[in-house]
């Protein structure tokens, strides 16, 4: 169904820090964005906060520790923790990242690339099949920040999250911080992205800041999700929304995080982007 | 070509060495210390004040290297840290952060405890005077309590980011005991007394009344038992009351 303009399309993530503003001020918001493992606790002030929440508003559970590109066994329990959330908040959407992040019984807690083969491909496709089919529900892929490619990849990026969504049936969560991200450190056109995903469902959209650092003498673009989204990141927003229409967007900032009044600023603009981008298409 | 497999091991390896990596693998080299480091000091605040911000790094590294994360939710990072603070500061003026850290974790799992419906003090006044004796109190699952040799609870107190630290604490001031409980919006700490305390860890260990009470009076006889139980009523902390002598869990229960 493609929005109405009326229907607001972009929301923020909903983070510790401004917890008190959002159950108090109640500000207007198409979406919140949670991270799953900060809210797996069974008890005490964040579930009720969320429940309470989510009486007003629509979520999104973003995952960030599954690790599913990981070679070793799927946890369990964190499986169960997620699920729970799931059927708890009945979220809208519910994602997790083309990443791994455990090796030999240890977290790295962090999101790490994967090499594009047909191994890397066979495995993730099986690994989603099985969130899907545990969480009976359809899940969002999303495209990952890196510093580092693989020689061995037979595949780019997008070409991999087009096989991973065809074979598996999800869809993707086009981060176009991270898109950027990896076009400026590795060298890429990020349009061509867009080209090669125009089959593959488009779901959700995340916008984040990054800053340049010099590493090994070489200046390198870091996912921080420390600061405002750069121009160049917004222009790259207005032309996916040309080739994928319409899309949920949320704003990310996990650290540094400032006053909750800038997010929404910044939600506001992104809802100004696509409602740009819907007078265009029609 | 390497297996997925290989390739994960090889990036592995370089993240956990201890030899910093050349070019872009800083970066994940980097991550892999920084995350972990952020989520102990969310869960240890006090901690950090005390030892400052660059011990606390180095702690956190070495910490890390003896009981790396094993789950992708950091909030669990923290179970032995007071452990590893015991090893670390035993025989030294500073042996009292293991049990600051003690604390710090068990406000932790108040914080994020089930939740669990108190039952108000009529359970209690309905059941005959002469069974009381052998009633059972199920205390709420987030409560904690704490004690320790040396003000660790001063400490705390007067260390906390929310509070300006007010000069330095006598470690002679001795020992202290309180109990962590959940409130509406998180956690609130309690001092309470040796006794009380003791008739506390007795009802977590489900002793019958007259047991954790003879605990409380062998420790000190002016202990109140009245008011006590006023309070854990009134703060919501017995969730259960059990009256007979059959085990807890299947004796009457008078709610």
């Amino acid at each position: 169904m493609i929005p109405t303009p009326q229907a607001k399309l972009c929301g923020v993530g909903l983070r510790a820090p401004h917890h008190h503003e959002w159950a108090t001020r109640r500000p207007t918001c198409a979406v919140l964005e949670i991270h799953a493992e900060n809210y797996f606790a069974s008890g005490g002030a964040i579930p009720a906060l969320l429940a309470d929440l989510r009486r007003d508003y629509p979520l999104s559970i973003h995952g960030v520790g599954l690790g599913l590109g990981s070679s070793a066994p799927m946890d369990t329990v964190h499986l169960q923790q997620l699920k729970a959330l799931v059927t708890r908040y009945e979220p809208t959407r519910v994602s997790e990242h083309l990443a791994w992040s455990t090796y030999n019984g240890m977290h790295h807690n962090d999101l790490l690339p994967l090499p594009y083969t047909d191994e890397s491909l066979m495995h993730m496709v099986s690994r989603v099949t099985q969130l899907q089919d545990y969480l009976q529900r359809p899940v969002l892929i999303e495209n990952l920040s890196s510093y580092v490619g693989f020689e061995d990849s037979t595949l780019n990026e997008c070409e991999f999250l087009a096989a991973l969504a065809a074979r598996s049936g999800c869809s993707i969560l086009l981060d176009i911080n991270n898109l950027y991200i990896n076009a400026c450190n590795h060298g890429f056109d990020p349009k061509k992205f867009f080209d090669a995903l125009h089959k593959t469902p488009v779901d959700e959209i995340h916008l984040a800041g990054h800053t340049i650092e010099i590493i090994g003498e070489i200046p390198m673009r870091l996912d921080t999700h420390g600061s405002a989204v750069c121009e160049s990141v917004w222009q790259l927003y207005r032309e996916a929304l040309q080739h994928f229409g319409p899309t949920l967007t949320i704003i990310e900032w996990d650290t540094d995080l400032p006053a909750l009044e800038v997010l929404l600023k910044e939600a506001e603009c992104a809802e100004k982007i696509t409602l740009e981008s819907y007078a265009n298409a029609n | 070509m390497p297996t997925l497999i290989n390739i994960q091991r090889a990036f592995s390896e370089v993240i956990l060495c201890t030899t910093v990596p050349n070019g872009p693998m800083l970066v994940y080299h980097h991550n892999y210390r920084a995350n972990f480091r952020s989520a102990l000091a969310l869960e240890f605040p006090v901690i950090e004040t005390l030892v400052g911000k660059h011990c606390f790094t180095v702690l956190a590294q070495q910490y890390q290297t003896q009981h790396p994360s094993r789950s992708g939710d950091l909030h669990h990072i923290g179970e032995q840290f007071s452990s590893f603070l015991a090893q670390e500061y035993q025989h030294s003026p500073y042996a009292y952060f293991a049990d600051v850290a003690v604390l710090e974790w068990a406000w932790q799992e108040c914080l994020i405890a089930p939740d669990t419906l108190a039952v108000d003090p009529t359970a209690l006044t309905a059941c005959a005077s002469e069974r009381l004796p052998k009633v059972r109190l199920q205390l709420q699952p987030s409560l904690r309590l704490v004690n320790s040799k040396w003000p660790v609870v001063t400490i705390w107190e007067t260390n906390r980011s929310d509070s300006s630290p007010t000069g330095l604490i006598e470690l002679a001031l001795g020992a202290e005991w309180a109990l962590i409980y959940r409130t509406l919006g998180g956690a609130a700490l309690r001092r309470c007394s040796a006794a009380e305390h003791a008739f506390l860890i007795a009802l977590k260990a489900q002793a019958e009344l007259e047991s954790a009470v003879a605990d409380a009076y062998a420790i000190d006889a002016a202990f109140n038992l009245g008011r006590l139980l006023e309070e854990l009523f009134r703060d919501a902390l017995i969730t259960e009351v059990y009256a007979g002598v059959s085990p807890l869990g299947s004796g009457t229960k008078n709610t």
